[in-house]
């Protein structure tokens, strides 16, 4: 008898979360349309052309995640290309290891990444958090968030 | 030399030398000579004659083998002249691949032919080191001290010719990949080059099976001679991406490969229900492969992008299962070489991920990569079905099945890092939500790990941690107060009503500080408290994880246990509950819980702090629901 109410419990307790989950996970910022308005916000150098975006919503434990590729119009120098866009827009770097959150300048650029790669977290003007990964090589640029990173502050 | 350079390379697990002794066995010149012959027999003169110039470019630089078998490059070509239906469009086709195959072959071969005279010179500088050194006053020192010096300067040379081992290793793994495809691309066009034009080192070898013990696998392996190794990746990568226990460099080429052939042949098997809409008139079987085919686009999306850090680490494919159990296709990533790392992190996600997705939750590797320090690696493990949504999360069948290949893989993990480093290294897995479930499961399997990390845990099956084969003192928990898992934190207890879940004190793990991370899909938030505590477990810095006492949230599932007994005041409240749905009252059944979980779950609200604001929307959200619908 008492695996029976567990069962009845159990099946409370998964129609709750699927209330649960059904009001909350596709709106503030766990919804794509947040994530990508995030993303839009990022400045980029100039030229650089998107080449593919990926994204999925919040789904069980899964987590909504944007997801854009872009190719820069010059492979030369992408570390300074993408270094002038994110300084000149007033951009801040989120160090996850100390988890300070700093200026960008181009000695402290320098020292974190190399002419032709780099992976960063980058908070774009008016925000808050852990910030969007912006990861490049070569000409290949990447933008990537997940829900809960980034906040409008 | 001070320094025995078979030992060196003993010791660091990878010879330069020998790789570049195998790159220069393949003979570029040969093989554009080949592109320039099936140019020819396409009537291409302009091509060839540029395949002709690149060939002599060859012959100039030194990629050319002397004494090599020569190859019969115009009967090579006749015959598969002869097979050809449309030679005129394949011909100049399979001249291009191989064209690219030289250059490739060419490329390599300068590469690691840098890496080893990068080592030379390194080792040449440690030993000019050493030699002054026991000319000034290391002689002077007793002999025990000076043996401790030159143990140090031995350790550096070490280092040396790993690293360079390492990355002449994976210029090598590099072109095998590509060179696999070249191979697939010229079966397609109907071209079976000779097997020996490659490379002449093959040696043919079995593999051992499936399922061997990933420990006699490691051993094995490392006894082969490189011409069996390299025989084996090239002709029974089918077997090899499915040993636990080979090196990641290994298990990624076979894994790789792997994938492409998967992809090639679901490709053409939709193209042939494409073609026939007969063969599947309700697209029933083309949904399926178009299923399994999102699965590996989304496992080569992640794959081929640069790794997480500065310089990009390398993403090595562990496992891959394009028949993973539950109709679910099965993957394992690692950024980083946990062959080789000093401590390695391995994410477990939860309901709703598959591996059409897996750079979702590979961001959570990837920031989890970022917050970790030193020489690291983290896998992202999804080599066993989840819950696709969240009622299929209600059930065990997901992670029965799961935590066997958990098990199974972190034993490679463990067999191969013995392997390459003489110790198991530092092993953490952290499992979020349903994910926690499998590893607990895997735990009470026998999964060898250092520490465990539970996030977001709807139980993971046991009460205690000490239940869980490891130290107590390694078992981990974050809970975030207004997590909704909080409403089914006991399903996977011993007892749905009554069991331990990881963030009640009676379990007995550690607790580690969340604050800033809400709701349930924050563990991994970047620049979080969360993040940053299970960096720090991961690190083996145990210093500086931030712990807490146990939170001992009392979601509504305890309340409603509390109302129960309450209300009719026994002991096991919840069977008179049963005993009203078998007597034909299941409506009164309900209220009754209801009444009574609202009634306590009201007081513990207006008293308790741990049940946050958000519990309380959801408390009152879920009373309207059934006030709807009972």
């Amino acid at each position: 008898m008492g695996a029976v109410a567990a069962l009845v419990a159990v099946v409370i307790g998964v129609i709750i979360i699927v209330q649960v989950n059904s009001s909350d996970s596709t709106s503030g910022t766990h919804s794509v349309t947040y994530l990508k308005s995030v993303l839009d916000k990022v400045p980029l150098p100039a030229g650089a052309a998107l080449a593919e975006e990926t994204a999925n919503e919040s789904h069980g434990d899964l987590n909504a995640y944007v997801e854009r590729k872009y190719t820069l119009a010059s492979p030369t120098n992408p570390s300074d290309q993408v270094r002038a866009a994110l300084q000149k827009a007033g951009c801040r770097l989120v160090d996850l290891q100390t988890r300070e959150v700093l200026p960008i300048t181009a000695t402290d650029w320098a020292a974190r990444v190399s002419a032709t790669s780099g992976d960063l977290h980058i908070l774009p003007p008016g925000t808050s958090g852990g910030g969007v990964d912006v990861q490049w090589k070569d000409a290949a640029l990447y933008l990537s968030v997940k829900g809960g990173d980034v906040e409008s502050s | 030399m001070t320094f025995d350079r078979s030992e060196l390379v003993a010791a660091a697990e990878v010879d330069p030398w020998a790789l570049l002794a195998q790159v220069r066995a393949g003979d570029p010149d040969q093989i554009e000579r080949l592109a320039s012959a099936f140019y020819r027999a396409a009537g291409d003169t302009r091509d060839a004659a540029a395949s002709d110039v690149r060939a002599k470019q060859f012959v100039q630089e030194g990629y050319h083998v002397n004494g090599g078998t020569p190859l019969d490059v115009s009967g090579e070509v006749k015959a598969t002249s002869a097979t050809l239906d449309d030679a005129a469009e394949k011909l100049p086709k399979i001249a291009k691949v191989l064209g690219a195959v030289a250059e490739d072959l060419a490329s390599t071969t300068r590469t690691v032919a840098a890496e080893v005279t990068g080592v030379e010179a390194e080792l040449a500088v440690i030993e000019n080191q050493y030699t002054a050194f026991m000319q000034g006053m290391g002689h002077h020192l007793a002999p025990e001290d000076q043996q401790a010096a030159r143990n140090g300067y031995r350790r550096d040379a070490i280092t040396v010719v790993r690293s360079y081992g390492m990355a002449a290793q994976g210029a090598v793994m590099d072109y095998e990949h590509s060179l696999a495809q070249a191979t697939k691309a010229l079966a397609d066009l109907g071209y079976l080059p000779p097997l020996g034009l490659r490379e002449a080192g093959e040696q043919n070898t079995a593999p051992l099976p499936v399922g061997s013990d990933p420990t006699e696998v490691a051993a094995w392996w490392a006894g082969l001679t490189p011409a069996q190794q390299e025989y084996l990746i090239d002709h029974e990568y089918g077997i090899l991406g499915q040993l636990r226990g080979l090196p990641a460099p290994v298990l990624d080429t076979a894994n790789r490969h792997r994938i492409t052939d998967n992809l090639a042949s679901l490709e053409l098997q939709i193209a042939q229900l494409d073609a026939d809409p007969a063969l599947d008139p309700f697209g029933i079987q083309r949904a399926a492969l178009q299923s399994r085919l999102d699965d590996d686009n989304g496992i080569l999306k992640e794959i081929n992008k640069p790794g997480p850090g500065e310089p990009p680490t390398q993403t090595f494919v562990l496992a891959f299962d394009p028949n993973g159990k539950q109709g679910q296709t099965g993957v394992a990533i690692s950024y980083g070489n946990p062959d080789t790392a000093d401590n390695t992190g391995i994410v477990v996600p939860g309901t709703g991920n598959d591996a059409s997705k897996l750079s979702s939750v590979g961001s959570n590797g990837r920031d989890l990569y970022a917050t970790m320090t030193g020489n690291r690696a983290v896998v992202v493990w999804l080599d066993g079905p989840e819950p696709p949504g969240l009622t299929n999360a209600a059930f065990d069948s997901y992670a029965n099945d799961s935590a066997p290949n958990l098990v199974g893989d972190i034993d490679g993990l463990r067999a191969a890092h013995q392997a390459a480093t003489g110790d198991g290294g530092h092993l953490t897995a952290i499992g979020h939500s349903y994910g926690s479930y499998i590893l607990g499961k895997a735990a009470t399997q026998g999964a060898d790990l250092d520490d465990i990390v539970f996030v977001g845990s709807p139980g993971v099956g046991v009460d205690q941690a000490s239940d869980l084969g490891i130290d107590p003192s390694h078992v981990w928990d974050g809970e975030a107060g207004d997590d909704p898992i909080l409403f089914t934190e006991k399903r996977f207890t011993p007892h749905p009503l009554t069991g331990n879940n990881p963030a009640d004190s009676d379990f007995g793990a550690q607790h580690f500080d969340v604050t800033g991370s809400h709701g349930h899909s924050e563990y991994y938030k970047a620049n979080s408290e969360s993040l940053n505590n299970m960096a720090g477990i991961a690190d083996g810095n145990y210093a500086a994880v931030d712990r807490v006492s146990a939170p001992d949230y009392r979601g509504p599932r305890e309340l409603l246990g509390d109302g129960l007994s309450s209300i009719l005041d026994l002991p096991y409240a919840e069977a008179d509950a049963a005993g009203d749905l078998l007597t034909g009252h299941p409506i009164k059944a309900g209220e009754d819980i209801w009444d009574g979980a609202v009634s306590t779950g009201e007081d513990v609200l207006h008293t308790g702090e741990d049940v946050v604001e958000t519990g309380k929307d959801v408390v009152e959200s879920g009373v309207s629901w059934l006030s709807d619908h009972l």
